[in-house]
C-alpha cells in the first residue's frame, strides 16, 4: 500500500509535510474566514429582512446602504479584490501578506454572498407566522429570533455549506499573497514544475474537505426539517 | 369589551386612494361571539386587524375595556395583545416546533417557570382534544388539528378576547363543525369574547350572537343575529343571504312563474316563523279549523343558534271569511304575513 502510494504520488511523499502544511493552511483560512463570514453575513442578512419594505423594523435608508454595499463588493472579483482591501487588511491584520493578510478579503469576498443567502433562506419564512408572533406581543428582536432564525435552520444551514464551499475556492487564491493553502501547494510545487501528482493530491484534499462540509450540511438541514 | 371607534383604513394602489376600512363603529360586548361577514374583499380582515393593531387605522380609535389601544406606545400595544388571541385561516403554526412547543412559545422567555409553562400547555392542549399530539409536528395534522393546535397556542395567556380571522375557511365541513364547537365551548366556559370574520353564513348561524354585515369597506347592517336574519333591512344584507343558500324570499318577479299561478278565491302567502312559532303544527291547526286547503309551495326552515327561523309560501283556498280568520290566527302566533296575490273576488 505505501509502496503505491509512493508510486502514485511521488513528489508529493518527497515531502509531505509541505503537503499536509498546505491542508491545514486552507482549514484555517476557511475557518477564521467562515466564522467571522458567517457572523457578519447572518448580521446583514438579518438587517436586510428586517428593514426591508414591509419588515418588521422597515427603514428604508439603512437597507438602501446595507443592499448597494453588498452589490458592491459583490461585483467585484476576489482576486481584484485582494489588491482593492490591501490597506485595510493592513490597517486590521497590521500586514498585507501571509495568512492573516488572506483573512479580510475572504471575509470582504464571501460575506456579501452570505448575506444574500441569508436573506433569501429568511424570504422562505411565511409572513403569517411573522403576523402571528406579533399578535402574541412578540418584540421584533424576539421575532428574529425565535420565529425568523428558528424556523430556517435549515435554510441556513444549506446557504452555509454552498457558501463556505465557494470559500473554499477563494482560498486557493489567497496564494497571491503568500498565505499558502491548497490552491498555492498546487501551483506553486505542481504545475509551474509540472508535477501533476501534487496537483491530483491537492484536488483529493479539496474534494474530502467540500464532501465534509456538504454532508454536514445536509445532515443538520435534514434533522431540522420537520 | 371592545369598541371600534369611527376607524377608516385607506390603502393607496397605483396611486389611487380607497377605503379598505370606512368610517366603522362596533362595540363588542364581553361574552358575545361577533361575526362579521361580507364577500371576499369587503375589508373584514383589514377590519380584525386593526383591533389588535396589526393593521393602524389612518383615523378613529379603538378602545379595550376603556384603554384607548390606538394611543399606546410600541411596549405597552405588545403587552396588550398578549391579552387579545389571535387565530388565523391558514393556521400560522410553527413548523420547526412540535405542537407543545408552538402552544408553549406565547408563554417562553417572558420570566414565567417552565414548569408552569409546560403544565399549561399540557392543559390547553387537553381543552383542545389534541392531547395525544403534544409531540407531533404540525406538518402531520389534519386542519382541524392545525386549527386547534392554533387556538390552544392563541389561549395560552388566558386573553379575554378571542380573533378569528377566517379561522374556519379553509376547513373541510366537519373540521369546520370542530372548531365552531371548540370556539363556543371556550366562549361558554371560559367565557371568552370572539369577534370572527368570514364568508361563510353557516359560521354566522351556527355560534355567532350578534353579526355585521360588511360592503365596501363600510358596515352596512348590523344587530342580533336572529334579528337580522329574519328580518334583513338592508337590500345588500337581504341578497347576501338569498345568494348564501339561505332563506329564499320570494322574489316578486317571479309572480308570473308557473308555481305561482293562482286560481280564483285563493291567496298567495308567505309566511314567516318567528322564533318558536316554527315550533307549533299551525298549517294542519289552521287546515282543521278554519275549513281552508292550505298549499306549500316552497318554503325552508334554518336553525339560528338555538331558534328556528322559518319561511313558507303558500296557497290557501277556501272560504274569503275563512281566509281571513286563518291570516288573523298567524299573525296572532307571530307568524309574518304577507299576501303577495289575492285571487279572491271582493
Amino acid at each position: 500500500m505505501a509502496e503505491l502510494i509512493k508510486n502514485i504520488f511521488p513528489n508529493v511523499i518527497a515531502n509531505p509535510i509541505r503537503y499536509l502544511q498546505s491542508i491545514k493552511e486552507t482549514l484555517l483560512m476557511t475557518g477564521w474566514a467562515g466564522g467571522f463570514m458567517f457572523v457578519f453575513g447572518l448580521l446583514l442578512g438579518i438587517t436586510l429582512t428586517a428593514t426591508k419594505k414591509g419588515g418588521i423594523l422597515q427603514n428604508k435608508v439603512v437597507f438602501q446602504i446595507v443592499d448597494k454595499s453588498i452589490n458592491f463588493f459583490r461585483s467585484i472579483p476576489f482576486v481584484i479584490l485582494i489588491a482593492l482591501l490591501l490597506n485595510v487588511t493592513k490597517f486590521f491584520m497590521g500586514t498585507k501578506i501571509g495568512l492573516n493578510g488572506a483573512i479580510i478579503p475572504l471575509i470582504f469576498g464571501s460575506v456579501p454572498f452570505f448575506a444574500r443567502q441569508v436573506e433569501s433562506a429568511l424570504s422562505e419564512v411565511d409572513d403569517g407566522l411573522i403576523v402571528a408572533a406579533q399578535s402574541m406581543g412578540c418584540s421584533p428582536l424576539s421575532i428574529i429570533f425565535r420565529v425568523y432564525l428558528k424556523e430556517s435552520i435549515a435554510g441556513l444551514s444549506r446557504a452555509t455549506t454552498i457558501t463556505l464551499i465557494s470559500l473554499i475556492g477563494l482560498t486557493a487564491m489567497a496564494g497571491y499573497v503568500g498565505a499558502g493553502g491548497l490552491g498555492d501547494y498546487s501551483i506553486t510545487y505542481g504545475y509551474n514544475y509540472n508535477r501533476m501528482d501534487i496537483v491530483w493530491a491537492a484536488v483529493i484534499a479539496i474534494v474530502l474537505i467540500v464532501s465534509i462540509i456538504q454532508l454536514i450540511g445536509t445532515v443538520i438541514a435534514k434533522k431540522n426539517t420537520h | 369589551m371592545i369598541k371600534i371607534e369611527n376607524i377608516s383604513k385607506i390603502y393607496v394602489n397605483d396611486k389611487q386612494r380607497f377605503y379598505a376600512v370606512k368610517n366603522v363603529s362596533l362595540t363588542i360586548n364581553d361574552g358575545d361571539i361577533f361575526g362579521v361577514i361580507g364577500f371576499s374583499g369587503a375589508g373584514k380582515s383589514t377590519l380584525i386587524r386593526c383591533i389588535n393593531l396589526l393593521e393602524r387605522p389612518d383615523s378613529g380609535a379603538v378602545f379595550m375595556d376603556d384603554i384607548n389601544l390606538t394611543s399606546l406606545k410600541e411596549k405597552q400595544l405588545r403587552s396588550i395583545r398578549t391579552k387579545i388571541g389571535m387565530i388565523f385561516q391558514h393556521f400560522n403554526l410553527f413548523n420547526s416546533r412540535t405542537v407543545l412547543e408552538n402552544v408553549m412559545f406565547p408563554l417562553c422567555y417572558r420570566g414565567i417557570k417552565k414548569e408552569y409553562v409546560k403544565n399549561k400547555a399540557h392543559e390547553l392542549l387537553e381543552l383542545v382534544d389534541l392531547k395525544e399530539k403534544a409531540n407531533a409536528y404540525p406538518s402531520t395534522l389534519s386542519g382541524g388539528q392545525k386549527q386547534r393546535t392554533a387556538i390552544a397556542r392563541a389561549l395560552a395567556n388566558n386573553p379575554k378576547i378571542l380573533l378569528c380571522d377566517e379561522a374556519t375557511s379553509a376547513l373541510d365541513a366537519s373540521s369546520t363543525q370542530s372548531v365552531l364547537s371548540l370556539l363556543k365551548k371556550l366562549n361558554k366556559q371560559l367565557n371568552i369574547t370572539v369577534i370572527l370574520i368570514t364568508h361563510e353564513m353557516r359560521v354566522i348561524k351556527e355560534i355567532c350572537n350578534r353579526v355585521a354585515f360588511m360592503e365596501n369597506g363600510e358596515i352596512i347592517e348590523c344587530g342580533d343575529v336572529y334579528d337580522v336574519f329574519s328580518d334583513p333591512r338592508n337590500s345588500v344584507t337581504r341578497d347576501f343571504l338569498n345568494t348564501a343558500g339561505n332563506l329564499p324570499y320570494f322574489d316578486k318577479s317571479e309572480s308570473q312563474n308557473k308555481i305561482a299561478q293562482i286560481d280564483n278565491g285563493q291567496c298567495l302567502l308567505q309566511l314567516r316563523y318567528i322564533k318558536n312559532s316554527a315550533k307549533k303544527a299551525l298549517v294542519s291547526y289552521l287546515s282543521k279549523t278554519y275549513n281552508v286547503d292550505i298549499n306549500i309551495i316552497y318554503g325552508n326552515i334554518e336553525k339560528i343558534g338555538e331558534d328556528i327561523l322559518g319561511n313558507l309560501t303558500v296557497t290557501v283556498s277556501g272560504k274569503s271569511v275563512d281566509i281571513d280568520s286563518a291570516i288573523k290566527c298567524l299573525l296572532s302566533n307571530s307568524v309574518k304575513v304577507e299576501v303577495i296575490k289575492d285571487g279572491r273576488v271582493n
